[in-house]
């Protein structure tokens, strides 16, 4: 049969016969040699109160970032994944300009943050070699460890709906070869070293890994940055790091304002003189906030799980304090028990200390127990006294709501929005953007409603007009957090 | 280890020119990931991030799957079959030829396909489609390093081997910032246990300047004063090799007249560098004792390149720095076959280094491929901006661009644009059809990629290494190779060509043609024994004792050519004169070999030039208008060149800004009231870029840096040449910088 050049051709460009001409072949369960870099791993394993730990030489880390793709490669990670990352300091003088990369991977800390606020238990550190290892299997996406880890190691993984990060290869390490990143370094630049973790909580406090990295007191990272020539002082990143994961923060602003409004709800109904609609207005409210959450979950079949970490992790009791705040709100509007009510409320009350406090031990600037808790406290108030007004609270309702909503307004023009020039502002500079004034004309009309109208629609108005002000808030509440990590790159 | 792997197999990467090793590991056939090679002598088990990604651009969505036909001179491009495609080309550049003479057809070749495609296109286009002017696109890389070489040392014959980055006390990085550009000549850097003096001059402070001992921040373009000014001061200290120079160079005596003139005084103030900061360094070069001398595209795009390139030739000279282990005068070359295209593109030069314009080595390539030499022009072909300016005098009517993105790349971008429009027809040969330029085709062929085929790429310090087909094609792409042979086959002069019928075959031709000649390779056993033996630099002569890895020597690929004797074997060379004037390195073929050991050159005579000329003024110096002066270059180590393959990996896309950005330093931002991160217009006389500020005290006040990989960065560049190696100047022109306000973005 005879064939054109082109069908020769073409058939040519399909087979991949000759290719074994040439190769080394194996048999099935060989692997090739790679090599293994043992030159660049300790010759033995850490001993009682010590740990393996990354070490990094600046001086022969020049940005070429193969740690990066070799990361990516050697771990067979999703496209555009990897678990290191390289970012740029820049500073100097104009005399002495001065660049330096550094690469960074996750820190596995000795207190590691990310294992602290996980609510299902997905991290685990080992207790022999101090790997901090994260399962898959058991993590249901809601990302808190992107927030606890000041480092903002954890990425989250939209396609997989959990969050991923470096495990140190501990795989490679466990028959003696070096993790990706290392063994990719054309410089040797990045190395596996034992530290004693007694030493690294000693030296942390007062210290951060290099210039612009967060206070390393917070999560005692073992990571070590060493340069011989020594950096000048006033350096900058070149640019910030992902922070907070890119996620929208939308069913979680959404869950806060319901969930503290319905909480402050029934307590404010016991306070003002009871009536049975505010309850189960409230009791709507919270399920609904509670709902809600779900969708800020890459794994909501999953979220069963996540009263595993009540012992460590404020999100676990979070989720547990609202859960049965909850379930005592169902039963104080079945029975109409004034008892069951005042168990609802303080569950409820419990319930948004916790959430303010698992933002708090972030340790963010932006998220601070001076910032955090009056706005969830006078948050829970002035909901709970708009649910009370429009449920038929009255005059005293309408009081609690006017002062409240004054105060709260008063406190967010000089802390949230930075109406006072004198005030070191939460993060960056600016003006006050059009959506805070926004949040300002709505809670002025709630109080001019709440003073005019004791009942009726406009009560309802007044309503709308709180929650609407308060998602304004809180959506700040995430859009302005600061976020720290290590230096990052050029974007 | 995600995959049990079933099979091995190295290959040369397909990005830039130093040449790693990869190990792509197959399973069941297929390729599904790599690793750097760990005992290749180049990469020693080490790659940048392009290496570690290079087969994820194969795997991308766009790639070209069947030809493509424009329909109508502003229709979409649409699919068709091979042979519809094939008909129009032919049709096409043949009425073109008919109308306007032979030579109104030409090609754009390129540093990115092997060496035995590129042969077989210079082959088909000129001695079977009748073409006089064909160029590559290394023309904007290498063309000054070639023209230099020549010229100062009888051939185009870089002197190094990478393991002289390893034994050198003193290391001169020109115009170079490895630790991005070509990041494991860097790791070789570190791997030198001598302690070396690492000097870097350039205006930046690249990631390599901060790395290195000594930076010098010249002010741009003052290269040649500089180089002259250090020239001075050695010749005035005495500290040159008066030996070296009697036995081994000419016009020595003119040299020293010709930079006597060169002062201190002078040379600080023109290049902007103080009086004893020239001393430190000429005291550096004076006292290495093995000082090598590497530049890259700093000197090579400049309007004054190949005499910037010829001094730093001359400092070696000078010095005795070359020949000896860790010296030599050393260009680094940009693409994976830049070399390969400087051997056997046959474009500016005649296969193998010959002359187009000689009439006896025309006899001699006629000889060699058996074909009428009548076939061969007897002149060479217009550089890549003669072609450019003859679509602009009409004289350039039909032009095939193959494995380069023109439209991106070329200096005054709008203007190349406008001009590939003119074109009666456009042909373009691509793994995407999505390229800037294959948007402007007339034809687009799909062609398959490194990986995908077979043949060998020559890299930076002359050593072969092969690519390899582990990959199938998408559809109908087809190896650049089988897409030359068909075009033939539908021009009609396929029979010319019979003999060239596999990358292997062509790789025999190759030793045939190289017989003779400083870049002989006769002595290479095939691809076996270049895969065996971890790559081979040339020259590699069939002489008793210099196999390495075979006992029982076997026949050469071709044997020794018919024209003219075989170069004089290493063994018994002994330091006499070869035919062609100069030895090669003795012993055993080792691993890592460089030339020039026993101090005689490629010149008839033996010797080495020393050349100069006066410094002259860039073509756009700035003004009121344009203040700053623009430099271009790579921006990080995972983009290559217009990002044709290199966007198509996720993660490599992670590693660098996705939106153009712009260096500039505080002092200017801060008087042009721009803060970090904010947006600009970046305008020249030629156009503009919107860019982010990028504000950054590594570049100096009066200099913005733009990377070369955005599509728009060379709307700016000024199209000017150096005029001996028409490479383009991409590195100066005047711009003006003002913040964009709200409403612009």
């Amino acid at each position: 049969m005879s064939t054109t050049p082109l069908e020769r051709y073409l058939a040519e460009q399909a087979d991949l016969a000759p290719v074994e001409r040439f190769s080394v072949v194996h048999d099935a369960c060989a692997v090739p040699d790679t090599g293994t870099w043992q030159d660049r791993i300790p010759l033995t394993a850490p001993a009682a109160g010590q740990q393996y730990a990354f070490a990094v030489d600046l001086d022969t880390c020049t940005g070429c970032k193969a740690c990066v793709t070799a990361c990516h490669n050697l771990n067979g990670l999703d496209d555009g994944e990897s678990y290191r990352t390289v970012g740029l300091l820049k500073g100097g003088t104009p005399a002495q300009p001065f660049q330096q990369t550094v690469t960074t991977a996750c820190h596995h800390c000795v207190d590691p943050a990310c294992l602290n606020g996980c609510p299902t238990n997905a991290y685990e550190k080992d207790v022999f070699n101090g790997i901090v290892a994260h399962i898959e299997g058991r993590c249901l996406g809601c990302g808190y460890c992107t927030w606890t880890c000041p480092y903002e190691v954890p990425r989250f993984n939209s396609n997989r709906g959990v969050v991923r990060k470096c495990d140190m290869c501990r795989d490679r390490l466990a028959v003696g070869e070096a993790p990706a990143c290392v063994q990719a370094c054309p410089n040797g630049a990045i190395t596996i070293t034992v530290v004693d973790t007694a030493a690294v909580t000693r030296d942390a406090p007062g210290h951060t890994l290099v210039p612009t990295a967060p206070p390393s007191d917070i999560t005692l990272p073992t990571t070590s940055y060493h340069s011989e020539w020594g950096l000048p002082g006033g350096l900058t990143a070149a640019g910030a790091t992902l922070g907070g994961g890119g996620r929208s923060h939308d069913p979680l602003v959404a869950m806060l304002v319901l969930t503290q409004a319905a909480a402050g709800a029934m307590a404010v109904d016991l306070a003002v003189g009871h009536q049975r609609s505010t309850a189960v207005t409230a009791l709507v409210l919270a399920l609904v906030g509670l709902a809600i959450s779900i969708f800020h979950l890459g794994r909501p079949e999953r979220a069963w799980r996540a009263l595993a970490g009540w012992r460590h992790s404020w999100l676990s009791r979070e989720v547990g304090a609202l859960s049965l705040f909850g379930g005592l709100a169902f039963l104080a509007v079945a029975t109409d028990s004034a008892v069951a009510q005042a168990a609802a409320a303080v569950a409820g009350l419990v319930g948004v200390t916790c959430s303010g406090m698992l933002y708090v031990v972030t340790r963010r600037p932006s998220w601070r127990a001076a910032v955090t808790l009056p706005r969830f406290g006078l948050g829970a108030l002035v909901g709970g006294a708009a649910v009370a007004l429009a449920a038929g609270g009255g005059r005293p309702a309408a009081m609690v709501l006017a002062g409240g909503l004054a105060a709260k307004l008063t406190w967010e023009a000089a802390v949230v929005w930075r109406l006072d020039p004198e005030r070191p502002p939460l993060r960056g500079t600016g003006p006050v953007p059009p959506h805070g004034l926004a949040r300002f004309v709505l809670g002025v009309s709630a109080i001019a409603l709440a003073v005019s109208s004791i009942g009726g629609p406009g009560a309802a108005l007044a309503l709308l007009a709180v929650l609407s002000g308060e998602l304004i808030e809180r959506s700040r509440f995430f859009s302005a957090a600061s976020w720290t990590g290590m230096p990052g790159p050029k974007r | 280890m995600a995959v049990a792997p079933t099979s091995t197999t190295a290959m040369v990467c397909g990005f830039c020119s130093v040449g790693c090793s990869l190990d792509v590991i197959g399973k069941d056939g297929q390729a599904v990931s790599l690793t750097p090679t760990k005992d290749y002598p180049v990469n020693l088990g080490m790659a940048c991030p392009k290496g570690w990604e290079a087969l994820t651009p194969l795997k991308a969505p766009d790639r070209a799957t069947t030809p493509l036909l424009r329909a109508g001179r502003d229709g979409p491009l649409e699919p068709v079959d091979w042979p519809t495609a094939l008909e129009a080309m032919t049709t096409r550049f043949k009425a073109v030829q008919a109308t306007y003479g032979p030579d109104a057809a030409a090609f754009i070749s390129t540093g990115q396909i092997a060496s035995e495609e590129m042969a077989l296109l210079g082959a088909v286009a000129k001695f079977g489609m009748g073409m006089v002017h064909g160029d590559g696109n290394t023309r904007q890389c290498m063309a000054t390093a070639v023209v230099a070489y020549k010229e100062s040392f009888g051939f185009d014959a870089p002197p190094y081997t990478y393991a002289d980055l390893e034994e050198s006390d003193v290391i001169v990085l020109w115009g170079a910032n490895p630790c991005i550009a070509h990041p494991i000549l860097w790791e070789r850097i570190l791997r030198n246990v001598h302690h070396p003096e690492i000097v870097v001059v350039d205006p930046r402070v690249t990631e390599t300047a901060a790395a290195a001992t000594q930076h010098y921040p010249l002010l741009p373009k003052s290269d040649l004063t500089l180089l002259y000014g250090l020239a001075h001061l050695l010749i005035a200290w005495g500290a040159v090799d008066k030996e070296f120079i009697d036995r081994s160079t000419q016009g020595y005596e003119a040299f020293e007249a010709h930079v006597e003139a060169f002062t201190p005084e002078r040379v600080s103030a023109a290049t902007g560098l103080p009086p004893d900061a020239l001393e430190l360094m000429a005291d550096t070069i004076a006292s290495g004792k093995r000082v090598s001398f590497w530049w890259t595209m700093g000197v090579n795009q400049s309007h004054e390149g190949v005499r910037v390139a010829q001094a730093i030739i001359d400092l070696a000279l000078l010095t005795g720095n070359i020949g000896r282990p860790g010296t030599g005068a050393n260009s680094i070359t940009g693409q994976c076959n830049a070399m390969g295209s400087r051997l056997w593109s046959n474009t500016t030069n005649l296969f193998g280094g010959r002359s187009f314009a000689d009439a006896g080595d025309r006899a001699d390539v006629a000889a060699i491929l058996g074909i009428d030499p009548a076939r061969i022009p007897d002149r060479p072909s217009w550089a890549y901006d003669q072609i450019v300016e003859g679509i602009r005098d009409g004289k350039i009517r039909a032009l095939w661009v193959v494995a380069t993105n023109s439209a991106h790349s070329w200096i005054h971008q709008n203007d190349m644009v406008e001009l590939l429009g003119r074109l009666d027809v456009l042909v373009v040969q691509d793994l995407y059809p999505t390229t800037e330029t294959a948007q402007l085709a007339d034809i687009v062929l799909p062609a398959a990629g490194w990986g995908e085929k077979e043949g060998t790429f020559i890299n930076s310090e002359r050593r072969y290494g092969r690519i390899r087909r582990v990959v199938r094609a998408p559809g109908q792409a087809l190896a650049d190779f089988s897409i030359f042979k068909l075009v033939a086959d539908a021009w009609g002069c396929g029979h010319l060509f019979d003999e060239w019928s596999s990358p292997e075959a062509v790789f025999g031709i190759l030793q045939r043609l190289s017989a003779s000649r400083p870049c002989d390779i006769t002595g290479i056993e095939g691809y076996g024994e270049l895969e065996a033996a971890g790559g081979i630099q040339w020259p590699c002569l069939p002489a008793a004792g210099t196999r390495v890895l075979r006992t029982t020597p076997a026949a050469a690929g071709g044997g020794p050519s018919p024209a003219g004797p075989a170069l004089a074997p290493p063994a018994a060379a002994g330091g006499s004169p070869t035919p062609a004037g100069a030895t090669l390195s003795q012993g055993a073929r080792q691993q890592e070999r460089r030339l020039y050991e026993d101090g005689r050159f490629f010149h008839a005579d033996g010797r080495a030039r020393f050349v100069w000329e006066e410094p002259r003024p860039v073509a756009e110096p700035t003004s009121a208008e344009y203040p700053f002066i623009l430099l271009t270059g790579r921006g990080s180590s995972s983009q290559w060149h217009t990002q044709t393959r290199t966007s198509k990996s996720a993660i490599l896309r992670t590693l660098y800004p996705e939106k153009p950005y712009v260096e500039i330093s505080p002092a200017d931002a801060a008087a042009l009231g721009v803060s970090a991160d904010e947006w600009v217009l970046v305008r020249s006389a030629r156009g503009e870029m919107e860019a982010r500020a990028y504000v950054t005290p590594t570049v100096a006040a009066g200099q913005v840096f733009v990377p070369m990989h955005y599509a728009s960065t060379n709307r700016l560049t000024r199209p000017s040449f150096d005029p001996y190696s028409r490479q383009p100047s991409y590195k100066s022109a005047a711009v003006a910088v003002r913040r964009l306000t709200e409403s612009r973005r």
